[in-house]
């Protein structure tokens, strides 16, 4: 029953470069993964994967009743499946009303999460976002309420996630009490061979360090981006110009303003020093 | 309106839908009224199980058998629908009659369509000329939003989300109107300029509504001229690209009305049979639009453009 491998991660932190190592490892082709085809870790919070299991629409019921049945429809999943499965979730680790993990440990065989600085988490996240305006990704990110496809009169592709804050969403995984694998963007960028060998090792699949190798080759930034150039990238927000944008440690300093910075280090200064993203007297690192 | 012989407490309701004629004993408003003496389908109140004993499938909130099907809604009703002529409605205390209602038009009818050997579509419908287009997608997709832009222009839709899809006396595929109503998220009402408070919530607590378009609605069937496949990019044009060869088939199977509810009713083979005799006989064109804007009326444009080719 423990099946579920999950990847979880606040937005636009590397998770999808992270899929895009994992898709390149489990299946060792001879050329890249197509990053259009990364679906071998559908999100969690797609609406057709409940409705499936469910049997009626998610878009019949409100949210609240949609998240009472997602830790069934996770258990569901792992009941069926012969193999691991990877399942890539944005929501943060909580608990339902009723005291329920929304993500059900019985059924997870572990979790890989990855933080990454939330000085340019803001950056990205207000491209991704399409408005491009940091003082609004700053406070999204800051919101213990903060959610994504949260709108009641619309229906998303995605059911309704909750991310709480940049801060609790950290913790919140790394104190979830599952097997967890924390691992930080700016380590896939700077030690990547260490960082994705020990995924590689987590997921059981650590025995090769030439197929890991290739992995890394296979899914590093630049062929990310050299693929969206060439074929697009199905997970682009519409309205945003590309996915793959710079993909590189410490943008922040060219875009935010120093307030903008500040607020960030104020917000979330204590995880942050905790995950080495500020020195003890409170310089960024990155 | 009738007294039943058999329970006198339970008022019955006479409506049609789908191509069946249906005896309830919750009024159904978005049917049709039906006069007729014969009756295809009786819904009633009643004690339904809380496991399917005999299932030999179990999703989290459903269980199916061949011939029956237990749909669980927590705090709405468990609703048993059995050999496509009954379904069972066992209510919850402090359920509306609207939240009853809702699962009962959609998945508990959906699993009766299938029992009774139909193809039913994720699909909404409008009429053209003496024909039928169909659009069908996943939810959320913008099929009752098109159908509306449709109905706005004129045209008669048949059916919002669930599409039965026919074969006529000589094998040909027919469109088999639902009811005359469609159901609209609050952004699609407010792209269609349509006033929400003037509409009725389809549950109390969603803000989705309910548009009535009886207007020239008619049950008979039409021939289906042509299956639109709806889809979204992050590209910033409308793209029409006519699907070939198994590509047909895999677009009827993915949208095929609760295809989970398959299985367990030994209805695959069947369906495999109705999905590639209708993917042969019927255009399937994928219709990809741009997430962001929607482009509506470039859209329904479009379509008109296609489906007059």
């Amino acid at each position: 029953m423990k099946r579920i491998q999950w990847l979880a991660s606040y937005p636009k932190s590397g998770n999808t470069w992270l899929r895009a190592f994992l898709a390149n490892l489990l299946s060792d082709p001879s050329h890249p993964v197509d990053i259009n085809r990364l679906d071998f870790a559908p999100v969690a919070a797609a609406r057709s994967l409940f409705d499936h299991a469910v049997g009626y629409e998610a878009a019949d019921l409100t949210f609240d009743e949609v998240d009472r049945l997602r830790p069934e429809v996770y258990a569901h999943y792992a009941r069926q499946a012969e193999d691991t499965i990877y399942l890539k979730v944005h929501d943060a680790y909580a608990h339902l009303p009723d005291g329920r993990p929304l993500i059900p440990a019985d059924v997870t065989r572990g979790v890989i999460y990855v933080i990454r600085n939330p000085l340019d988490v803001c950056v990205s996240w207000a491209y991704h976002s399409g408005h491009e305006n940091f003082d609004r990704a700053a406070a999204f990110m800051a919101d213990p309420g903060a959610c994504v496809a949260g709108n009641p009169g619309k229906c998303f592709p995605q059911l309704r996630q909750r991310l709480k804050s940049w801060s609790e969403h950290v913790l919140g995984w790394m104190a979830s009490g599952l097997p967890v694998l924390g691992i930080r963007y700016e380590d896939m960028h700077r030690r990547p061979m260490e960082t994705f060998a020990a995924v590689a090792a987590f997921v059981g699949k650590g025995d090769d360090p030439e197929r890991i190798a290739r992995a890394v080759r296979f899914s590093d930034f630049g062929e990310m981006k050299r693929q969206e150039r060439e074929h697009g990238f199905c997970e682009r927000e519409a309205g945003t110009r590309t996915f793959f944008r710079e993909g590189r440690i410490g943008g922040w300093r060219e875009r935010l303003t120093e307030a903008q910075a500040m607020r960030i280090i104020r917000d979330h200064g204590d995880v942050m020093r905790r995950f080495g993203y500020l020195t003890s007297t409170g310089e960024a690192v990155y | 309106m009738m007294i039943d012989q058999a329970n006198p407490v339970q008022t019955t309701f006479l409506h049609q839908a789908f191509g069946l004629q249906i005896a309830s004993c919750l009024p159904l408003p978005a049917f049709l009224e039906s006069d007729g003496d014969q009756c295809d389908v009786t819904i009633r109140y009643g004690a339904a199980p809380e496991e399917l004993p005999e299932a030999v499938w179990k999703g989290v909130r459903f269980q199916a058998a061949p011939g029956r099907l237990l749909l669980i809604v927590d705090d709405v009703a468990r609703y048993l629908v059995r050999d496509g002529r009954e379904i069972v409605i066992d209510r919850a205390p402090g359920a509306t009659d609207d939240d009853v209602r809702l699962f009962l038009q959609g998945s508990a009818f959906g699993a009766l369509l299938q029992q009774r050997g139909l193809l039913a579509l994720h699909a909404s419908a409008i009429a053209v000329g003496e024909g039928a287009v169909v659009f069908m997608g996943p939810s959320g997709i913008g099929k009752s939003t098109l159908a509306t832009a449709f109905h706005q222009r004129g045209y008669t839709v048949l059916t919002d989300d669930v599409c039965v899809v026919d074969f006529d006396a000589g094998g040909a595929p027919v469109v088999v109107p639902a009811y005359p109503q469609l159901k609209l998220w609050r952004d699609a009402l407010e792209k269609l300029e349509l006033d929400p408070s003037a509409l009725s919530r389809i549950r109390p607590k969603l803000e989705k509504r309910a548009l009535p378009v009886r207007e020239a609605f008619r049950t008979t069937p039409r021939p289906l001229r042509r299956l639109y496949m709806l889809d979204r990019s992050n590209e910033p044009e409308i793209h029409l690209t006519s699907l070939q060869g198994s590509d047909k088939f895999l677009a009827i199977q993915a949208f095929t009305y609760r295809v989970q509810f398959l299985e367990a009713l030994a209805r695959k083979v069947d369906h495999f049979r109705q999905a590639g005799a209708l993917a042969a006989a019927c255009p399937v064109v994928r219709v990809s639009r741009p997430a962001k804007p929607y482009l509506l009326d470039e859209l329904v444009a479009r379509l008109e453009d296609d489906f007059a080719a």
